[in-house]
């Protein structure tokens, strides 16, 4: 009964926090190598939240990042929050913010499923099934 | 070099025009002015049809001169290998890295994967890839392989490449690819990591080794450098 209400949990994007996670996808790697997690964080209820953390049982240490580009250098630096207003769509992508994974436990191989903690202020810790890809 | 030929050609032609002008109104001289001017055309004809025939070879400017350098690499199987002079008599596309990038090199990285499928889809052979780590303490041979590897990268053309510190510094600096460690931290078992701070930044390599073009890895303008590639055939 308790694995349901969890797999059910699970597999409802958005709950009454109305915080959820779509299209999350992580970089292939090699086992010791980095990654990087991308996701669209899509606030539909009338309040803002905050994601603060974020956990990877498959990676040493994961951690909330930006990348940024200045003056045709390129480089990137942890973040410790970032807010996500009400009614609005934050996007970890290519080139801005990202889960910054370090040395993966194992391969990441392309169409391989991990998962991604999310911990929110409000909504609580979201977990999301991220598919690996190029 | 046949651009700035065309430019000279062009301007000689404009300081012409008012000459052949003032002498349209007589039609000895018109005939005769034909003629002068047959001169030129026919050249200038020659000029355009000799430059479609090797469409643009020295279209693109030599931005730097690599072809004197010889610094010894190795690649993802530790084979030697000696830059760029390795790859003379090929067109090269190379690209700077470091494994431990998790956002903007594994775009490079697919970048360059993406630019060889084009190439191959576009039956354009004898262009090689080339990808050097500016990170060769972590970046060994078997480290880029296994970056390699786990990517599908095809190696029949491609070599990742990691050499010393000052072979990767004389090479990176002489094409103006700069890095400089930022963050760093501890992992849990007292393994130093940092992140590297760097140019994005692809080069093309003419057969003779000079850099003729430049591009954002990354962000990587496929029309052009597949139209830049295209003119050094």
């Amino acid at each position: 009964m308790i694995a349901l209400l969890i797999s059910i949990l699970m597999l409802t994007p958005a709950g009454h926090s109305g915080i959820s996670i779509k299209d999350a996808t992580v970089g292939v790697a090699a086992k010791g190598m980095s990654s990087a997690g991308f996701f669209e964080i899509v606030n539909d209820s009338d309040m803002p939240d905050t994601l603060y953390g974020v956990k990877a049982s498959f990676a040493d240490m994961a951690q909330l990042h930006e990348s940024f580009r200045k003056d045709g250098m390129v480089g990137m630096r942890p973040v410790k929050f970032v807010a996500v207003p009400a009614k609005s769509t934050f996007f970890f992508k290519h080139g801005g913010h990202h889960v910054m994974l370090m040395n993966v436990k194992e391969d990441l191989k392309a169409g391989d499923k991990v998962k991604l903690e999310l911990l929110f202020k409000r909504a609580g810790t979201i977990t999301v099934e991220a598919t690996v890809k190029h | 070099m046949a651009e700035r030929s065309g430019k000279r050609q062009a301007m000689k032609l404009q300081n012409d025009a008012p000459v052949y002008m003032t002498m349209t109104g007589n039609r000895r001289q018109e005939t005769g002015n034909r003629s002068d001017a047959s001169r030129f055309w026919v050249p200038l004809a020659v000029f355009f049809l000799a430059c479609s025939l090797f469409a643009g070879c020295s279209r693109l400017p030599v931005l730097e001169d690599l072809s004197t350098m010889k610094y010894t690499f190795f690649n993802q199987d530790s084979a030697r290998v000696s830059f760029p002079s390795t790859y003379k008599g090929k067109i090269a596309v190379v690209s700077f890295i470091y494994t431990h990038c998790p956002d903007i090199c594994p775009l490079t990285t697919n970048n360059m994967q993406r630019l060889q499928d084009t190439l191959a889809a576009a039956k354009l052979k004898g262009v090689e890839f080339v990808t050097m780590t500016f990170d060769p303490n972590r970046d060994t041979p078997r480290v880029l392989k296994e970056y390699a590897e786990i990517r599908g990268i095809k190696f029949s053309d491609w070599d990742f490449l990691s050499g010393s510190d000052a072979n990767t510094d004389s090479v990176t600096y002489a094409v103006d690819v700069r890095y400089f460690p930022h963050d760093s931290t501890y992992s849990k078992d007292g393994t130093l990591s940092y992140y590297i701070t760097h140019t994005d930044k692809c080069i093309l390599l003419d057969r003779e080794g000079r850099v003729r073009g430049e591009y954002s890895g990354s962000q990587l303008d496929f029309p052009a450098i597949v139209k830049d590639l295209k003119s050094l055939e």
